[in-house]
């Protein structure tokens, strides 16, 4: 019993979230814990079902992916071209760099009140705002990575007479990969983060307008939803990610890789 | 003549590695470049193969002769399999040079392996799909830096022997950059000692036995201490009727 709970792969980490939500459960029933600030999970969970049989949630978690998904494709695309450009030229380096590092230094909420202003309550406020978010990380990874480039596969392609937009695409692009990936991956993270932070600050639909509805109904239960909502599709998303990591990866001579 | 080499100096800084080089390859020769460690028998190769420019002297090599390339290490590209890899300088359809490609790799006796990525490869291995990428693309002149160097001595023989076959296949002009002695007089036709801080052109031996030469014969045994002497900067004892000076053709 014991030996099969330390070998299995889900089953020791699964325990404690088990216990907790058990004594949760309990607590609340007993009226320990106040229904008013934190309900029951099964009372969460009937919520969700709710909002589910009336159809809302599925458009709240459509949109917040939608937006998601096009601030992401966004900020990326902008990632991959300026970052392929810096990271390759130095000329670029110097003529670029600079202001990015500084734009870089603010943070990113502070854009708020400013988009909201030039753009709007609207979609394109939130989906720029997701994609400044996005843009950083994935940056700053393709630059890394590029630099990165081993000396001696460059020289390689240079051996076979490679110049240029043939030498990034064949060599540099490649062996980047792996940190343009990682980049991907944090990139989602805060894009996640910045959805959030875009539809608290304004919006008629979408999971954190339910945070908000929730907050203002005085609704834990529907906020904690949405937060549990949050957490599920990021973990999903991520897995995504991970899975095309893993499967354009597989060449990798790393511990990882397996 | 294939390929000329007059008065090459490289100096990195302020440090001159090598000066006045002068020396010429024919076709179908083996050329090895000898010297200790940091003699700058390496940089002699890559300004060679075009990857460093900033030397002093002059190199002609002929337009029509394609130049092979083949480093210290494998440099495989880790994310393409062994038969990609093969084929990475390589244009036009891809299934001709597949093909091609694999005609090359049954040649250094990785037939079996064009699936593999290059993770999965013993260094030996490697290294023959390094020499089959070189060789796919039909190279008059094959330049090897320490090519054998990292491997076991049973993979280096078994090596040297696949340079011998393809030199003896292809007529292929090799110039090799070795520290090894054993393996310069097995390989080479011409051994080129460079000596010195900086380095100079010390010695162009002229190593006249037959092939197949055998490994452990007395013959290269004397050519080996004699070179050994030479490198220490003794007293010269060895049989001069074997040896030409710089410009003294045997």
């Amino acid at each position: 019993m014991w030996k099969k709970l330390r070998t299995h792969p889900v089953l020791l980490g699964s325990l404690l979230p088990i216990v907790l939500l058990a004594a949760w459960e309990i607590l609340s029933r007993a009226g320990v814990i106040p229904a008013y600030q934190l309900p029951a999970p099964s009372a969460i969970l009937s919520t969700i079902i709710t909002y589910l049989q009336d159809g809302s949630l599925q458009d709240h978690v459509l949109l917040t992916v939608y937006r998601l998904f096009v601030g992401f494709i966004i900020g990326t695309i902008a990632a991959i071209l300026l970052g392929t450009l810096v990271g390759y030229s130095e000329l670029a380096e110097r003529f670029f760099d600079p202001l990015i590092q500084a734009f870089r230094s603010i943070p990113s909420l502070a854009w708020v009140p400013l988009f909201i202003l030039w753009m709007g309550i609207g979609e394109t406020s939130k989906v720029t705002l997701i994609a400044v978010g996005v843009f950083f990380p994935v940056y700053l990874n393709i630059v890394d990575g590029i630099r990165g480039v081993d000396r001696k596969l460059i020289e390689v392609g240079r051996m076979y007479g490679l110049d240029g937009v043939a030498l990034v695409r064949r060599i540099i692009l490649p062996a980047s990969l792996p940190s343009f990936l990682t980049g991907l991956r944090s990139g989602l993270g805060l894009g996640w983060m910045f959805v959030v932070a875009a539809e608290i600050m304004g919006a008629s639909q979408g999971l954190g307008y339910l945070l908000i509805l929730g907050q203002n109904t005085y609704a834990p239960d529907v906020i904690i939803a949405s937060i549990f909502l949050f957490a599920l599709l990021g973990k999903l998303t991520d897995w995504v990610l991970k899975i095309i990591q893993k499967r354009s990866l597989h060449w990798q001579d790393t511990a990882l890789a397996k | 003549m294939t390929l000329q080499v007059k008065a090459l100096g490289r100096r990195f800084g302020e440090k001159q590695v090598l000066q006045q080089v002068d020396f010429s390859v024919g076709k179908g020769e083996i050329v090895s470049l000898l010297g200790t460690s940091g003699c700058g028998k390496s940089t002699v190769l890559r300004a060679l193969a075009g990857l460093d420019s900033d030397y002093e002297g002059k190199i002609s090599i002929p337009s029509d002769q394609r130049v092979g390339f083949i480093f210290q290490e494998p440099r495989l590209l880790p994310w393409k399999t062994v038969l990609a890899n093969a084929t990475f300088g390589l244009k036009g359809d891809r299934k001709e040079n597949e093909e091609k490609a694999r005609r090359y790799l049954e040649l250094v006796g990785l037939k079996e392996a064009e699936k593999l990525y290059p993770r999965e490869l013993s260094g030996g291995m490697a290294q023959r799909a390094a020499i089959a990428r070189a060789l796919v693309t039909e190279p008059d002149i094959l330049l090897l830096d320490e090519p054998f160097s990292a491997l076991d001595a049973f993979t280096k023989m078994q090596l040297q022997e696949l340079l011998l076959k393809i030199w003896e296949t292809f007529g292929t002009t090799i110039i090799l950059v070795t520290h090894d002695i054993d393996e310069a007089l097995y390989l080479s036709d011409r051994v080129l000692l460079l000596q010195g801080r900086p380095s100079t052109l010390a010695k162009d031996l002229k190593i006249a036995l037959t092939r197949p030469r055998s490994r452990g014969s007395a013959a290269l045994g004397k050519w080996k201490e004699d070179i050994l002497d030479l490198l220490e900067g003794k007293e010269q004892t060895y049989d001069y009727s074997l040896v030409t000076e710089i410009g003294q053709k045997a």
